[in-house]
């Protein structure tokens, strides 16, 4: 029986197909990106390497690597790929084609829909924790913009969820357990422990890596959603991820808008989809606690 | 507070770690514009840029009575037919590779109508940066800018594999003689947001219409950057967080085809 974890995985296995297609392109993007003549800025050379603009810890949770680059794009193909979604197989030169029918579907569409809105549930924690446990260090400027993003998160969750409901999926509501486990967690203990004076600028890092898988999960989705409605939905929301990332890159003093394409290489992993069976990666346990008792 | 997790050893700590190092090995050989703050390395330029920290949440300062040009651009609704799905297979075009991708014919038309938006931008930045009254922190943003949207046009040009477009006339009419007559780098820099915020919301009506997943896909990562280009002028305004940072993209102020 074919389960719905199976079709997203076929899904994805067809995705990455298309990604090897794309290898070949990929790699002359790279000889033209790495070429001094080749007339790339080193901000693009930086992008396609998925190398990060900040000399601060970053995290490369993986990518949900779609050709959508630009750079890929411009290189087009040598020959028609064997197998893919939108190529027909046919040389240039023909004057017409008939575009095959995507192998993105209604599947994928539902754990892109839950992935989203445990997203947004984990921004919304985050930033609680940030702002009631006053890792600003009474900012009053960054506890405004926190507290404007958690908020516009939480509008982000209610679309999100009200899109899964309307496309007769029940919704997932939690923080995404496996970045919780994986990253917020373990960030938010380090956080706790530092001195005051020097919590603000690790959540800033925090805040950025978070906003960062956000807008490259939802730049990502942009391109695997069916339907158009999702995809400009799915950009609605990405764009002012976007937007969130600028404003604490301004924050930490670094350039606001360093690359001239969003990137993907890091969406969420499939490690941390939330798939109509529940989350890939289930929350991990909590310990078991050991209790003594009195010696009898 | 989030509850308290045992931490543990992991793989993704030890690849951050890991990667950590390898970008700052990277970096030492990345050319210093990685480096460049928008609004350059002058001391007051940079504190231009941290008085957002002090001014976000207080009202707007714009000075001025700046025309808004671009909001009579828009022409006709995005109304597409889209019923037809026979796509054209163009020859490729200079400096692209062979083999466009394949789209249906409104989608072709929608990304040629882009990249004629982007060539504007081009030529809006050109005109921005001839204008003495930008200062060298914005004109270096502009720069930097003008670069992006030329690429961005280069990877629309090559989607369907044509020549250059011309830049949008209507968009051209509508901004270049103000921004050659812009006596203020205030003035400038509101001409500049408004056509990015217009950028932005002109995706987005693109990616309502957009048929073909891999074009939208191609337009979803260019989206992001015009509306990172609109925070970054809007900060330089001084302009309230809450201007420049809805809960949502809209496309009000979407720039459509004829």
């Amino acid at each position: 029986m074919t389960t719905p974890r199976d079709e997203i995985r076929r899904q994805l296995r067809a995705a990455a197909a298309d990604q090897r297609v794309a290898l070949p392109r990929f790699r002359r993007a790279l000889r033209r990106a790495t070429d001094p003549e080749g007339g790339v800025s080193s901000h693009e050379t930086a992008a396609l390497l998925g190398v990060p603009h900040s000399r601060r810890g970053f995290l490369r949770i993986g990518g949900l690597g779609v050709a959508a680059s630009a750079i890929l794009v411009s290189c087009g193909l040598d020959n028609p790929p064997e197998e893919g979604i939108t190529y027909t197989g046919e040389m240039p030169g023909e004057s017409t084609a008939t575009v095959p029918a995507p192998q993105i579907g209604s599947a994928l569409d539902s754990t892109l829909l839950l992935t989203a809105s445990s997203l947004e549930a984990l921004a919304i924690a985050a930033y609680d924790a940030a702002l009631e446990g006053g890792w600003f260090d009474g900012n009053r400027t960054l506890i405004d913009v926190a507290t404007l993003f958690r908020d516009q998160h939480a509008e982000h969750f209610e679309a999100v969820v009200a899109a899964t409901e309307a496309a007769g999926v029940t919704p997932y509501t939690d923080p995404n357990p496996f970045l919780f486990d994986n990253v917020v967690g373990p960030a938010a203990d380090s956080i706790a422990a530092l001195v005051p004076e020097d919590q603000p600028s690790a959540t800033l890092d925090l805040a950025y890596q978070l906003e960062d898988v956000a807008a490259q999960t939802y730049t990502s989705a942009g391109g695997l959603f069916s339907t158009s409605e999702l995809r400009s939905a799915a950009m609605s929301i990405g764009a002012v991820e976007a937007r969130h990332l600028s404003v604490i890159l301004g924050a930490q003093e670094a350039p606001a808008a360093p690359f001239a394409f969003g990137r993907t290489v890091n969406a969420v992993d499939e490690a941390a989809f939330i798939t109509t069976d529940g989350p890939v990666t289930p929350s991990e346990p909590a310990p078991a606690t050991t209790s003594t008792t009195a010696g009898s | 507070m989030l509850p308290r997790r045992p931490t543990r050893p992991d793989l993704l700590r030890r690849l951050t770690a890991e990667a950590d190092h390898a970008h700052q090995v990277g970096m030492a050989s990345l050319p210093g514009e990685l480096e460049v703050a928008h609004f350059g390395t002058d001391d007051a330029l940079v504190a231009s840029r941290r008085q957002f920290l002090t001014r976000a949440g207080t009202t707007a300062i714009v000075a001025g009575a700046v025309a808004v040009p671009l909001g009579v651009v828009a022409q006709s609704a995005w109304a597409q037919d889209a019923t037809t799905t026979t796509s054209t297979t163009a020859a490729p075009g200079p400096d692209c590779d062979a083999s466009p991708v394949t789209m249906t014919a409104s989608d072709e038309q929608i990304v040629v109508f882009a990249e004629s938006v982007e060539r504007a931008a081009v030529a809006a930045y050109g005109l921005a940066r001839a204008n003495p009254a930008l200062g060298p922190a914005a004109r270096e943003s502009a720069r930097i800018f003008e670069g992006h949207h030329d690429q961005h046009g280069e990877a629309l040009r090559c989607l369907v594999a044509g020549n250059p477009q011309d830049p949008n006339a209507a968009l051209v009419a509508a901004f270049g003689p103000q921004l050659e007559g812009a006596r203020t780098e205030v003035e400038i820099i509101e001409l500049l947001r408004q056509l990015e915020s217009a950028a932005a919301a002109t995706y987005l009506a693109a990616l309502g219409q957009l048929e073909t997943p891999a074009v939208a896909g191609a337009a979803s990562t260019i989206m992001p950057v015009e509306a990172q280009h609109e925070v970054v002028w809007s900060q330089y305004l001084g302009l309230p967080v809450t201007a420049y940072v809805p809960a949502f993209q809209s496309t009000d102020g979407a720039v459509a085809p004829a």
